[in-house]
């Protein structure tokens, strides 16, 4: 019995030992081989936990994107939510329609769409979109219509500052113009212009756009005050008709 | 024999963290005290192998530092009394002497952090492995 475990002690000393006796190339390519078989389960393991945290690392990445599209999405709902809110709210009928056709080269700013007399459209009629100001019913089809816009020469509507209360006429030019202000008058650049409700055809407060620049003219009277449109028009796919006011229920003797 | 497939797991567990606490070396010196003479120079043997393979300096270094001293302390166990005074200073010489004569043949510093952690690792992996393996957290004489 003690024989045996000296022999196994000697055996096991040897093997050992042999290693350290070889070349360090042949030391180092033992070393290896015998890695591979006997430090298997480690390596698996290692690499299983690799695989573990590369996934959850991927999974904590996807997590963010995940939430960031969320925002985004939650974002762009709230936003349709918004717009509608706001049509909603307003005092007037709204009509959707689409814009099935433009001037390509915009040269008149007209839009042709895809609401006509059939669904209680008539000239006129004050057209907006989301951003703001369009312009109105030019002439009326049976199924389509066509809206003259504020890009068209010649359009103009009565607008009010609204920093300042200042009114004027908001036409086309050669860029769109807030004409008619005096140079006494105090008005500012990124001012909003928005429309008066003076005239019949449109209602108060749809806004128009936003000045851009007041030049110097050689106008004895007036000042020159050019105004970016809050909406572009070569880019709209629908639009909004308003086709008349609420009725409110507040009227009425018996 | 499950006893044994307990050591060879814990060692395998033990290997990737050897570098911070040398809980191999106390597995050794375990199963030295309380197992079989041949199975302790065996897995004493296969410990070595496993570090120098997990560990690459020279195949054949750490087997023959844990055989060797492996086989002074199966010498020595029949003089030593059972009990954690002497399990504890015992162990403390045992390691020692094995980081000394490692130390000494690759010519590495000493790593005090690494014999710190294993000496205060000692006892609870020592209860551990009793725990696992005869049911009872120490054996007395």
């Amino acid at each position: 019995m003690r024989r045996q475990y000296i022999l196994l002690f000697i055996l096991l000393f040897v093997i050992s030992a042999i290693p350290l006796f070889l070349h360090e190339q042949a030391n180092l390519v033992l070393a290896r081989n015998l890695a591979s078989v006997v430090l298997f389960p480690v390596k698996m393991t290692t690499r299983f936990l690799e695989y573990l945290t590369i996934s959850n690392v991927r999974i904590e990445t996807l997590e963010i994107q995940v939430n960031q599209l969320k925002l985004e999405n939650a974002s762009l709902r709230d936003k349709l939510n918004l717009d509608t809110t706001r049509l909603e709210s307003t005092e007037h009928t709204l009509l959707k329609a689409s814009v099935v056709g433009r001037d390509p080269l915009n040269i008149n700013g007209y839009l042709y769409i895809d609401k006509g007399i059939e669904h209680a459209v008539s000239q006129n009629q004050p057209v907006i979109s989301i951003d703001g100001f369009v312009g109105r019913v030019k002439h009326a089809g049976p199924v389509s219509s066509i809206v003259e816009t504020i890009e068209n020469k010649g359009f103009a509507a009565s607008a009010i500052d609204v920093n300042t209360s200042i009114h004027g006429i908001i036409r086309r030019q050669t860029s769109l113009m807030f004409d008619y202000i005096r140079h006494t008058d105090s008005i500012n650049v990124g001012d909003s212009i928005l429309t008066s409700g003076m005239s019949e055809l449109f209602p108060k407060g749809i806004l128009i756009g936003t000045v851009q620049r007041i030049s110097e003219s050689d106008d004895l009277f007036f000042k020159q005050v050019h105004v970016a449109p809050a909406t572009q028009i070569n880019r709209l796919v629908s639009v909004y008709i308003i086709l008349g006011e609420h009725e409110t229920s507040t009227s009425g003797n018996p | 024999m499950i006893r044994y497939l307990v050591y060879f797991i814990a060692l395998y567990l033990a290997l990737p963290f050897n570098a911070i606490t040398d809980i191999v070396a106390i597995i050794v010196f375990f199963i030295v005290t309380e197992e079989d003479e041949r199975f302790a120079l065996v897995f004493s043997f296969i410990a070595g192998l496993l570090i120098d393979l997990y560990y690459p300096v020279r195949l054949g270094i750490n087997t023959l530092i844990y055989l060797t001293v492996t086989q002074s302390l199966i010498y020595l166990k029949k003089y030593l009394i059972r009990n954690p005074l002497t399990t504890f200073a015992t162990f403390i010489v045992f390691y020692l002497i094995k980081t000394a004569l490692a130390n000494v043949i690759i010519s590495s510093p000493i790593n005090l952090a690494l014999i710190f952690c294993t000496v205060l690792t000692f006892f609870p992996m020592m209860l551990l492995l009793s725990k696992l393996t005869f049911g009872i957290w120490m054996r007395k004489q």
